[in-house]
């Protein structure tokens, strides 16, 4: 028997994802397909009755207006909201911006590979010539981030290094005091939650593309371990394509 | 010299303030009309460079509401939210759900005034037998207040608002202002009155004719013990903003017709 639920849900398409461009820390907002994402996401938890008592998210827009319209569809507006850079999407520093082919023809194929396959080589920095090296390093919003926490680029190991601690120390206190968790967040640092809650290896969590916009359900027992593999929620046919995609990624031709 | 910077901001209109009925604390969110002023209001605050480190809003939909596009439109919604009751609007007691026109019909339009403008007179409390009791408190929000839910109020005066206000202002808002924080208040009529009463020193008589307008964002220039070191500044396009007192101000009258 279950003794906690926690949803997890990853934003929609953002602005940059529609332009393919490498998004990390830029704060792009959601596309319009996105906002449907996410409105789609607030009906499904709607249509199960879903009730939180608490949220997360990031400090990056489109995974905080994820979490505005599904707090309006499910009518809790009202409920306590931390947002935490530690929940940002992975940082991709000198790449920010740059979209596929830019990043092949910057770097070439071999590189890319390299860093795609990757779970601990980090992408080149993002240093002060970088164009949004001061829309994203000198941003009000991390203003209170010392030296060390401030990155100028990550690995997928960076990222879980920094999402984990406040997964431990803020939100599994909260969810041991049975508050019913919503968590609204990124692609990689989502990531990091779910690889230390099911101890994928690192091969496995990078194999691992979680939906977007589809609530993401974990039943837990009293020590934080999921029952049974993640559940996904909405109508028939979008949980069964999201479920048949996230299937077929570990068999994906490399 | 001012030190702090505090704004307050009344939401705009919801579908009941359109058919001119007492909300209260019955949970509505914004019209259509009320997400444009919010919009705009964030626009003008962005235009003018405005940053905030922290907001506060009541625990109904409208002030959150309008809170969210308020930061959406300055690009700003990683800022901190707090929200608590005790910014909730004034509660109504009895005369939740009346059409304020109809009940300056029945009572006088001085009556009304008098309920909806007096520092301390009570509405009459809401009981069982209201159609909105349920509605209100058999919702899950009012589990999770710092008071227990029998013991938050069935009616309130405006003196009432302030004296559940005042202690949360001084314990959590003030502190965050005292840290050199830009504070926005995303509340309600009656909730921002009480604090403006507080603040500037209005007395209980002149607080009656202190109207705020919707979606109007007021600011406050305070000192190093929070006093206002200059009259309240309504921020925006001035024929706007008297037009829109003037549309405050009108529901309290007597309509003839429907």
């Amino acid at each position: 028997m279950a003794a906690y639920k926690l949803v997890l849900i990853r934003h929609g398409e953002s602005c940059w994802n529609e332009e393919n461009r490498f998004c990390g820390w830029f704060d792009a907002d959601l596309s319009e397909t996105g906002e449907q994402e996410a409105k789609r996401g607030g009906q499904a938890l709607k249509d199960a009755g879903y009730e939180f008592d608490l949220c997360y998210t990031s400090v990056l827009k489109r995974a905080i207006r994820t979490l505005w319209f599904v707090l309006d569809s499910i009518d809790q507006m009202w409920l306590p909201v931390h947002r935490t850079w530690r929940l940002n999407e992975r940082h991709y520093g000198g790449l920010t911006g740059l979209n596929k082919a830019e990043t092949a023809a910057k770097h070439g194929e071999a590189q890319v590979k390299i860093w795609r396959r990757s779970f601990d080589i980090p992408p080149p920095s993002m240093d002060e010539e970088h164009p949004f090296y001061q829309n994203i390093s000198k941003d009000r919003r991390y203003g209170d981030l010392t030296e060390d926490q401030l990155p100028s680029c990550e690995s997928l190991k960076d990222t879980i290094a920094r999402a984990l601690p406040f997964w431990n120390e803020e939100i599994v206190p909260q969810i041991k005091e049975g508050k019913r968790v919503l968590i609204a967040a990124h692609g990689n640092s989502l990531r990091g939650i779910v690889k230390h809650l099911e101890g994928m290896s690192e091969e496995a969590i990078m194999e691992l593309n979680l939906p977007t916009g589809i609530p993401i359900v974990y039943e837990l027992d009293k020590n934080l371990k999921p029952v049974g593999p993640m559940q996904f929620l909405g109508d028939e046919e979008t949980v069964k394509k999201a479920m048949d995609a996230v299937a077929a990624q570990g068999k994906a031709k490399k | 010299m001012s030190k702090y910077k505090l704004f307050l901001l009344r939401h705009g209109e919801g579908a009941w303030n359109k058919e001119n009925r007492f909300c209260s604390w019955v949970d509505q969110k914004l019209s259509a009309d009320g997400v444009k002023e919010a919009q705009d209001c964030g626009r003008l605050l962005k235009e003018r460079g405005y940053r905030f480190d922290i907001v506060f809003t009541s625990i109904l939909s409208r002030s959150i509401q309008t809170a969210w596009l308020v930061l959406e439109a300055m690009g700003q919604e990683w800022v901190p939210v707090v929200k608590s009751w005790r910014l909730n609007e004034r509660h109504y007691g009895a005369l939740i759900g009346l059409n304020r026109a109809e009940m300056a019909l029945q009572h006088g339009e001085e009556k009304v005034k008098l309920w909806r403008r007096s520092f301390d007179i009570t509405p009459p409390p809401i009981d069982e037998s209201h159609p909105y009791y349920l509605e209100i408190y058999n919702d899950r929000r009012y589990t999770t207040c710092d008071v227990p839910k029998e013991n938050l109020p069935r009616a309130e005066s405006l003196k009432e608002v302030l004296e559940r206000l005042l202690p949360y202002w001084n314990s959590t808002v003030v502190p965050e202002i005292k840290e050199g924080k830009t504070v926005l208040i995303s509340a309600h009529g009656n909730s921002c009155r009480a604090l403006l009463k507080h603040l500037e020193g209005v007395s209980d008589e002149d607080i009656a004719n202190v109207t705020l307008p919707t979606g109007i964002p007021v600011l406050l220039e305070l000192d190093e013990n929070l006093r206002p070191v200059k009259p309240r500044q309504l921020l925006g396009d001035q024929a706007k903003i008297q037009a829109a007192i003037k549309k405050v101000e009108d529901q309290g009258k007597a309509k003839t017709s429907t």
